[in-house]
């Protein structure tokens, strides 16, 4: 069976630390070095549940989300899929 | 010698019975039983440890083995290492409850994931040991614990320090792996071929 999660990456760890503030009394996220398939971001990111996905973009509506990027990870026995998100849904 | 029993199915104390008489009945070898749900495992798991025979847990199928190993088998530790690929023969020593020196909200963050990627990385240490300060990530840092918790159903032990649980009071809160004396440290670490202190 595929795992599946999503992941913000950040371009600071000014930045990650501060939407973990943000996002940790509201939803089951875990702050994580960040993914070795995302390249270009500092080395922490934060990764949530596919069903928080609505109601997590909704609730920082109001950041600043200047080079924070969200994917959504897909893992298979042997593949990896990682599709690439828009803030806006 | 290998013994292997399948225990699948099987009522508990059932697991544990033919686990025991498996055991007494070998001098020397490795027993293997399979088992079907959790309480099984930890039950078999606990009897070897009450025995104070090395054993390894591995999940297939979800199915639980337990591999116990008695006599000269796995009269060390590096044996039952070389049993488990996925182990690694180094002990990491813990002393403080953030990475390194320096701002305290980036130190947790980085213990944090720190034991992320440790769980999420093959081959697991054979031990981690947690000292002074250290004890606080093993009793109150719940995204800590969560890691180790997936690190010991992977084999890799987890030992808090005794002397200082009682020290910072938190004995009553440990929430994974044992309590430990500074002999049972000194023996990991004498016995790995690594030791990785923060």
């Amino acid at each position: 069976m595929d795992i599946e999660y999503m992941i913000i990456s950040f371009s600071s760890t000014h930045q990650a630390m501060h939407f973990e503030k943000c996002l940790l009394m509201h939803f089951a996220i875990e702050l994580i070095p960040t993914p070795r398939h995302i390249s270009a971001s500092c080395g922490l990111s934060i990764k949530f549940e596919v069903e928080d996905h609505i109601s997590l973009i909704k609730h920082l509506e109001d950041e600043d989300k200047m080079g924070i990027k969200l994917y959504h990870f897909i893992i298979g026995n042997s593949d990896c899929k990682i599709i690439p998100l828009e803030w806006e849904v | 010698m290998e013994v292997k029993i399948d225990a699948r199915g099987l009522n508990c104390p059932k697991p544990v019975i033919e686990t025991k008489k498996a055991i007494e009945g070998i001098k020397e070898g490795n027993i293997i039983t399979v088992v079907d749900n959790l309480v099984a495992k930890e039950n078999v798991s606990r009897l070897a440890k009450s025995l104070k025979l090395h054993f390894s847990v591995t999940e297939v199928d979800g199915n639980y083995e337990i591999s116990i190993f008695k006599g000269a088998y796995a009269q060390s530790a590096e044996d039952m290492v070389q049993k488990r690929p996925d182990l690694l023969n180094a002990v990491v020593v813990i002393t403080r409850d953030v990475l390194g020196q320096g701002d305290r909200a980036l130190g947790e963050v980085l213990m944090k994931s720190y034991f992320y990627a440790l769980s999420e990385s093959e081959p697991y240490p054979k031990a981690i040991v947690f000292l002074n300060e250290g004890v606080k990530l093993t009793t109150c840092n719940q995204q800590v614990i969560d890691h180790l918790k997936k690190l010991t159903e992977m084999g890799t032990e987890v030992h808090s320090c005794g002397t200082c649980l009682d020290f910072y009071h938190l004995k009553e809160m440990l929430q994974v792996g044992t309590i430990s004396n500074m002999y049972a440290i000194v023996e990991l670490m004498n016995d790995a071929n690594n030791t990785i202190t923060f």
